[in-house]
């Protein structure tokens, strides 16, 4: 604060008596200012100091363990827990793909994945456009109720479905009761019921995208497609759905990823019969101890998921409809 | 043109029957939490808490203790370094700043199927497995990348120019980030840390491999229980959770919002 | 001189922002900076405010360098262009920011942030938060806190940008008021010159990092020094042609057959013949008449459009295929012309100035 005898002014220069605080300090010092380094805001190596800790924590555990199994797939099984580092061999990849067990895995898993993603993209695509016509409190009421089963414990999710479709359970003992069946139905442990319990818990990964890209629209096209003779079945078909693509596919992508890799609710729903992926990975690293092998499960898992993946993005985004993805 | 009346009601009539499956688990879980007898079944005259009490005889209480110090920890380590690389990713450009950004936030993407595998690998040939550090930065390496999305958020709102206009009326870069920037953050860092605290304490894939025999999360206890025994003590320990995870999840929205973290 | 730039330049990877800037401001006056977006005039004043660091080049103070001088010690405030206000301290809190880094007693900061209140005229705002206040208070919120600290440099960086019209041409005035009551000197940037017009003591034009001109908003206008300035100012006409004649303070250029303009210059031997010169005249300074004045620039054209605007009437009129436009104030007993007219069009040698042509 500038001031010249020392005596604090306002901003209109009436002064203030001061008072026995220390005096206020001014600005242009008696000292002459030093050069400072201040104005080199290109120092390049401050950031990645302060990004150090997690860049080392991120490698080691993450791309390192990544990479090593990896790399591990490609040795030959020496013993549980062991692998002989000394050659490298697709074995493990042959053993794999040359055994119908395990391809029949894999299919299951294929399967039941794509099930899961149409269910969820069907159901989900109504419930979007349902919540996008709601107003804003509704629409976030109604939205936590699709957010928060999410982060509630898959385990929880899954008891709630054994409590519905076992033999005992809910469903079965209403149409027992009501006569209008006499055994009870195989619900459980079964494809049904991992299904289920999938479309269940991964539902919100596809409305979310889809009610991004329905809200996203500009509402105004409706009316113009109105307002030009289309009736509303034709605007839906022509106008918003080709429109709401990015999100269906977004979302599908989502679903499809998640259930490709799922474990707990295949292995708490599906029961012995119903193994997928996930499960062989998981009994080949602790039961077996297989490490190469259960890496290479591991492996053919993201590969076939992100090959199944990228297939169906450009598929969508050919031809006529590049225009929409941009 | 058809009435827009009639299909509002197909509508409305659909997603009620949606949201009734997708919180129907949930509703029965709780119900069936306070059964007075050994089946399944909705408490209609009698209500009873013994399946509460069996919590405790079950071993539950074990697997609760260590989610909560994993959870609680993790995210704490998670918040720190989440910050700071979220704090660096927006205030400066450097090079190579894309792929560390695709590098934070892969764990996200990646299965944790395929994430579990190789660490378990690891752990076991490097020595660390069974080690509670060992399942802490297993944790911290898949919620990370929620913190850093939170923390950018918080960073992003609070605009350069409000720093600068802070240490342009006199301020020292300490007293702008103490004055300005805190106090615009701080409710994303909350938010970002009960986030990270709700993925670490509900995960369940991942820890499965990794988990040895000293150390039990409780999802991974009540996976294994439902595997094998399955009685309605699930449903309490359930109830307990869902009602826990709720709270914790309207606190959260309420300070920042579901959709942008997720979103 | 109380603030002095001397030969400031500053590049951004690669881009020179601004080159060699050399200018100085007096004590208490509102200096302006404008030109189009780009032009550096926002680099300059960041610049002084200490955002950025020169790559060559001095800022003076009050005789003291603060070239290199870290923001939070400078004696200058920055009013933003989106204001910057602090969202979560109230208005009061706000304005008492700048007092309390300071380190002001607290007994004192009351009664000032009050008379600054007072001074923007928001004097029951203290505890209201920027987020219930409209634009235009933000912005007198965002002043009075940078005035509070009692700066030696006052900068403002677009100010009003932000603002619809109506609310613009109220503030501008209003800063001016407040600024002269003060008697802050200050520094306004801004891309709109009848903002600057209005409230600067001194004008400089900037174009693509350089200085075109400095001066008084008269100057500027009534003797642009670069074909820049006369454009970016104000409209004009411009016409190109080749020195033929001349004389003491006048000289003669012709630019077809029938048009050869006569106008002033300073005898600084600049001017010779055969220079090809660019000369300009302000639409304002053409008068329109049925028969030719003799001893003035006076030549013959067809109207080729006639806009009736109410207090004014613009003409385009074409001589030897040059369009030339006239605004004429609508005054008692005006000479309409329409469409299809012969008028001389016409114009005194001080009418019009003169660059030498540089080829576009």
């Amino acid at each position: 604060m500038s001031s010249s005898n020392g005596v604090m002014m306002t901003v209109l220069g009436t002064p203030i008596p001061p008072t026995n605080a220390p005096p206020v300090p001014a600005a242009t010092a008696k000292r002459p200012m030093r050069r400072k380094a201040y104005g080199k805001r290109r120092v390049n190596w401050f950031p990645l100091l302060l990004l150090t800790p997690l860049l080392v924590i991120m490698v080691i555990f993450f791309v390192v363990p990544l990479s090593r199994s990896v790399v591990i797939s490609f040795f030959h099984f020496s013993g549980p827990g062991t692998f002989d580092s000394s050659q490298l061999t697709i074995q493990n990849y042959k053993d794999f793909l040359s055994s119908p067990f395990y391809l029949g895995i894999l299919r299951r898993t294929f399967m039941m994945s794509l099930i899961v993603t149409i269910l969820c993209v069907a159901i989900g695509y109504p419930v979007s456009y349902y919540m996008m016509q709601l107003s804003g409190r509704k629409q976030q009421i109604y939205m936590f109720c699709y957010l928060a089963p999410w982060l509630i414990n898959v385990v929880v999710k899954a008891f709630g479905w054994t409590l519905i479709l076992s033999p005992a359970g809910y469903i079965n003992t209403i149409l027992l009761n009501l006569g209008i069946i006499q055994t009870p139905l195989h619900l459980m442990y079964n494809d049904f019921s991992m299904i289920v319990g999938l479309t269940q818990g991964e539902m919100v990964f596809a409305v979310m995208p889809i009610l991004a890209s329905l809200v996203s629209m500009d509402p105004e096209l409706r009316s113009a497609a109105a307002d030009l003779g289309a009736s509303r079945v034709k605007t839906f078909m022509r106008i918003t759905l080709p429109l709401s693509l990015p999100g269906i596919v977004a979302g599908s992508v989502f679903v499809f990823t998640m259930s490709m890799a799922a474990y707990t609710t295949p292995a708490l729903l599906g029961g012995v019969k119903v193994r997928v992926m996930s499960y062989i990975a998981y009994q080949q690293n602790t039961s077996t101890l297989n490490f190469p092998f259960g890496s290479a499960v591991s492996v053919i898992l993201v590969i076939f998921t992100i090959v199944v993946v990228q297939v169906y993005m450009r598929a969508m985004a050919s031809g006529k409809r590049k225009v929409i993805f941009r | 043109m058809s009435s827009g009346k009639g299909k509002s009601v197909f509508l409305t009539s659909f997603n009620v029957l949606v949201t009734v499956f997708m919180l129907a688990p949930m509703v029965l879980v709780i119900l069936t939490s306070f059964t007075p007898g050994m089946f399944y079944e909705i408490p209609t005259t009698q209500w009873s808490l013994q399946w509460y009490r069996a919590i405790i005889d079950v071993g539950f209480l074990n697997g609760f203790v260590v989610s909560m110090g994993l959870a609680l920890l993790a995210a704490l380590v998670s918040l720190i370094l989440g910050f700071l690389a979220a704090f660096v990713m927006t205030r400066y450009v450097f090079k190579g700043k894309v792929m560390a950004d695709a590098l934070f936030m892969a764990p996200i993407i990646v299965p944790a199927v395929a994430l579990g595998v190789g660490l378990l690998q690891f752990y076991v040939n490097v020595g660390l497995y069974n080690t509670f550090f060992a399942l802490l930065l297993a944790h911290v390496v898949i919620t990370v990348p929620y913190i850093i999305r939170t923390a950018a958020v918080s960073l992003s709102a609070v605009s350069r120019e409000m720093e600068l206009a802070a240490m342009d009326l006199g301020a020292t870069s300490r007293q702008s980030f103490v004055h300005v920037t805190m106090p615009l953050i701080k409710s994303g860092l909350i938010s970002g840390y009960i986030f990270a605290f709700l993925i670490s304490f509900g995960e369940v894939a991942m820890t499965i491999f990794i988990i040895g025999s000293k150390y039990t999360t409780l999802p991974v206890d009540m996976f294994n229980y439902m595997l094998q025994v399955n009685t309605p003590v699930i449903a309490a320990m359930s109830t307990l959770l869902i009602v826990f995870s709720i709270v914790l999840m309207v606190v959260l929205d309420r300070l920042f919002g579901l959709r942008t973290i997720i979103g | 001189m109380e603030l002095e730039l001397r030969g400031i330049s500053k590049s951004f990877a690669g881009f020179q922002a601004v080159t060699a800037i050399s200018f100085g401001i007096e004590k208490g006056e509102l200096f302006s900076m404008v030109g189009p977006s780009g032009c550096g005039k926002t680099t300059i004043l960041r610049l002084i405010s200490g955002f950025l660091t020169p790559d060559e080049g001095q800022i003076i103070l009050d005789g003291q360098d603060i070239t290199f001088a870290p923001i939070n010690k400078r004696p200058t405030a920055l009013v933003f262009q989106n204001y910057a206000l602090f969202p979560h301290l109230s208005v009061f809190d706000n304005i008492a920011f700048g007092l309390r880094m300071h380190t002001v007693p607290r007994r004192d900061i009351k009664p000032l942030v009050k008379e600054a209140l007072d001074l923007i005229r928001l004097p029951e705002s203290e505890e209201k938060y920027p987020s219930q206040l409209s634009g235009g208070q933000q912005q007198r919120v965002a002043l009075a806190r940078a005035l509070v600290i009692r700066p030696q440099i006052l900068l403002l960086d677009e100010p009003l940008s932000n603002l619809d019209a109506k609310l613009r041409e109220n503030l501008r005035i209003e800063i001016r008021q407040i600024q002269k009551k003060v008697g802050i000197t200050s520094i306004f940037v801004t891309h709109d010159i009848s903002e600057a017009f209005a409230m600067s003591d001194r004008i400089a034009v900037l174009n693509s990092g350089l200085i075109e001109q400095v001066g008084s908003p008269v100057t500027i206008y009534e003797s642009p020094h670069t074909e820049f300035v006369a454009s970016f100012v104000g409209k004009s006409n411009q016409v190109l042609g080749v020195v033929d004649s001349v004389g003491d303070g006048v000289a003669w250029a012709r630019v077809t057959n029938s048009m050869r303009i006569c106008f002033r210059h300073d005898n600084d031997g600049r001017i010779k013949e055969q220079l090809k010169v660019r000369l300009m005249v302000r639409p304002e300074r053409i008068s329109l008449v049925k028969s030719s004045t003799p001893n003035v620039n006076s030549f013959l054209g067809v109207v080729k459009l006639a806009v009736y605007l109410g207090s004014e009437v613009h003409y385009e009129v074409d001589i030897d295929g040059y369009t030339f436009i006239i605004e004429r104030q609508n005054h008692k007993n005006p000479l309409h012309f329409s469409q299809g007219d012969r008028v001389f069009v016409e114009w005194g040698d001080d009418d019009c100035s003169w660059y030498s042509h540089t080829s576009d």
